[in-house]
């Protein structure tokens, strides 16, 4: 009989426990959240359609860029694979900084975040860090994608695999800072919903400073503009993308090691970034908001 | 406190600002013990969710303290998580992630709660076999009657095979035959298991069938706790007759000042009405007296039927309180609950 079949389960009462279990339910977050998003096939096949227009446009403006304008901004002279590198890792602010607070809302909206908040055994910590993770992958399909289309479509970008090793390198170390902002906005957002229209706000403002499709070069011009956009993590990190994957500038360059100075001295956000989620939980718990959309 | 799994000491829960300030939960205290089914028992809106929320860790309490397992709920949450199953049944299945298959669902709060695999696959097959879910566990949640959603959010509670459960009226929304097997399920799990269940419902008679030890609570205060013989004693002393009639809606002020000049008749409890027809519910001293002389009373008006009813959860939560509707509503609202009838309706 199954309740007797059930009692005999439970007699096998095992738990996994210390690094494994945290690590299990980072997976557990992540791979589930894949599992949803697969779900919804025709977002699916819109990203992809998404991928392969933007990469076409950035083409087609490639046009009217000339190379010697490039050139005389210290860039190599191909205005596809410069726009559509900054493009291709924008998509990874946005789901760092924007993304996370969005899922919130559909966790508080669906209900689902208190049924999470009762198996909370570390502060949230674990699940966190696998919507970062999943973030993370769905980013960088978007991202090979991008730079697929744009390889097809003759854009020049760096052949040397030690290259391409430092941009990953460099690419986690910008999702590592950005997600922090991400865990900090999503936190607050528990207590105040209409943050996530602030964000998006945010990730356009960081996209414009950053120089997504233009050279942040063309803001030296524009004094106040230059240097509140020295300010944001993500103009640095750009920088250095570019530089890897365009010139094959290596990290030992007095420049790089600026900007890459620049992004590490934000590191100590992830730490701030989880206090201050546990901060907004509290309150939360406290005014009753967890499934207060 | 070893004994108990339960301890809750002057419970508190405030919302709302200083203008519109709600006590939802107000000092409750109370003692579960090891492997008691207690039964929390109140009408919509008496505190029963924001309570169970407080113990489960959800909310943070103004004020008082509880312990689950000798764990506190403000300084150990996570230790408290750990030993607890919790389950809230009235949200229509919005706590299941609704693209993902049950068995998904199953397996990822399995895999938060560091249940391993092959342990989880297991008790999840059971289970999913022992509620009828099993021919159901690869489709979409989204594909899910509410009582199927019911069911899978019961078995979530089970999965890290926890100590105590705290279930917020768990058969809500179940059909008759689904809610008696889950009754029996949990009754089970008391007896044979020794789980510790607080289990909630507006339904008297579920919980006098189940619980070991009954509270009631009504806006947000405890106002009975005893066992179910004690709980039926007090209910079996609220005697009601029920009077369905015809009659236009400027009749009934006339109808209602009629029925209370009937001796036997203590106060009208609720009037209802359904188109035409009213229902209008009264408390008296004996049915058997009553009911004639409300027929003789009521004689010039088109009766439908008179006859004795079962009290409300209502009827019976104010008896129990030892307040009278009458009371209870004070005399204005009594007359506005009459003139809005007139009003509405006339």
């Amino acid at each position: 009989m199954s309740m007797d079949e059930f009692i005999e389960s439970l007699k096998e009462d095992r738990k996994v426990r210390g690094t494994k279990s945290f690590l299990r339910r980072v997976i557990a977050s992540w791979y589930y959240q894949i599992k949803i998003y697969v779900s919804y096939k025709m977002n699916l096949a819109l990203e992809i359609i998404d991928i392969v227009l933007s990469a076409l446009i950035y083409y087609y403006i490639g046009f009217l860029v000339s190379p010697e304008d490039l050139i005389k901004l210290g860039y190599s002279p191909d205005y596809i694979a410069f726009a559509l590198s900054g493009i291709a890792l924008s998509r990874y602010i946005w789901t760092s900084v924007a993304r996370l607070a969005h899922k919130m809302r559909h966790e508080i909206s669906g209900g689902t975040f208190e049924s999470l908040a009762t198996v909370d055994f570390d502060n949230f910590k674990s699940w966190l860090a696998g919507q970062v993770l999943y973030g993370f992958t769905w980013s960088s399909s978007v991202f090979i994608g991008t730079l697929l289309v744009g390889y097809l479509l003759g854009a020049k970008f760096s052949r040397n695999p030690l290259i391409w090793l430092q941009a990953v390198l460099i690419v986690i170390l910008i999702v590592a800072v950005h997600s922090a902002i991400g865990v900090m906005a999503a936190g607050m957002y528990i207590t105040h919903k209409q943050l996530e229209t602030l964000l998006v706000l945010m990730t356009a403002v960081i996209e414009f400073f950053g120089g997504v499709i233009y050279p942040l070069a063309l803001l030296w011009n524009y004094p106040i503009l230059y240097y509140i956009a020295l300010l944001i993590p993500f103009t640095h990190g750009l920088e250095l993308f570019r530089r890897t994957i365009m010139d094959e500038t290596w990290i030992t360059d007095p420049e790089m090691l600026f900007h890459l100075g620049v992004l590490v001295a934000f590191l100590p956000l992830i730490y701030l970034s989880f206090k201050v989620y546990e901060h907004y939980l509290t309150v939360a718990k406290k005014k009753g908001l967890l499934s207060t959309y | 406190m070893r004994d108990y799994a339960i301890v809750s000491e002057n419970l508190t829960k405030i919302f709302g600002d200083k203008e519109h300030r709600v006590v939802a939960v107000d000092h409750v205290s109370l003692k579960i013990k090891r492997g008691e089914f207690y039964g929390l028992l109140g009408p919509n809106g008496a505190g029963k969710t924001t309570f169970t929320k407080m113990l489960a860790t959800l909310l943070i309490p103004d004020e008082g303290e509880a312990w689950i397992d000798g764990f506190s709920i403000l300084k150990d949450p996570i230790e408290v998580r750990k030993r607890i199953g919790w389950m809230m049944g009235e949200t229509g299945g919005r706590a299941l992630y609704w693209r993902l298959s049950g068995y998904d669902n199953l397996m990822f709060f399995a895999m938060l709660q560091n249940v391993p695999k092959e342990v989880a696959e297991k008790r999840i097959r059971t289970l999913l076999r022992f509620l009828e879910l099993e021919d159901a566990a690869d489709k979409l949640v989204m594909e899910y009657s509410t009582g199927m959603k019911i069911k899978l959010m019961l078995i979530r509670a089970l999965l890290h095979n926890p100590e105590i459960l705290i279930l917020d009226e768990p058969t809500l929304g179940l059909d008759v035959e689904s809610a008696i097997k889950v009754r029996n399920f949990l009754r089970r799990l008391a007896d044979e298991l020794g789980k510790t269940i607080l289990f909630t419902s507006h339904n008297m008679h579920e919980v006098e069938q189940l619980c070991d030890r009954i509270a009631i609570i009504n806006k947000g205060k405890i106002i009975f706790e005893g066992t179910p013989r004690e709980i039926r004693e007090k209910v079996e002393e609220v005697k009601i007759v029920e009077i369905t009639l015809i009659a236009e809606d400027s009749k009934m002020a006339e109808i209602s000042e009629k029925l209370e000049r009937v001796n036997l008749v203590k106060e009208v409890t609720s009037v209802e009405k359904m188109g035409t027809i009213y229902k209008i519910r009264v408390s008296v001293d004996d049915h058997y007296t009553a009911i004639p002389e409300i027929a003789s009373a009521l004689k010039d008006y088109k009766i439908e039927s008179i006859s004795r009813s079962l009290p409300t959860l209502e009827e019976a939560f104010l008896k129990i309180a030892g307040v009278k509707i009458e009371e209870s509503l004070n005399n204005s609202s009594r007359k506005r609950m009459w003139r809005r009838i007139n009003i509405e309706h006339g």
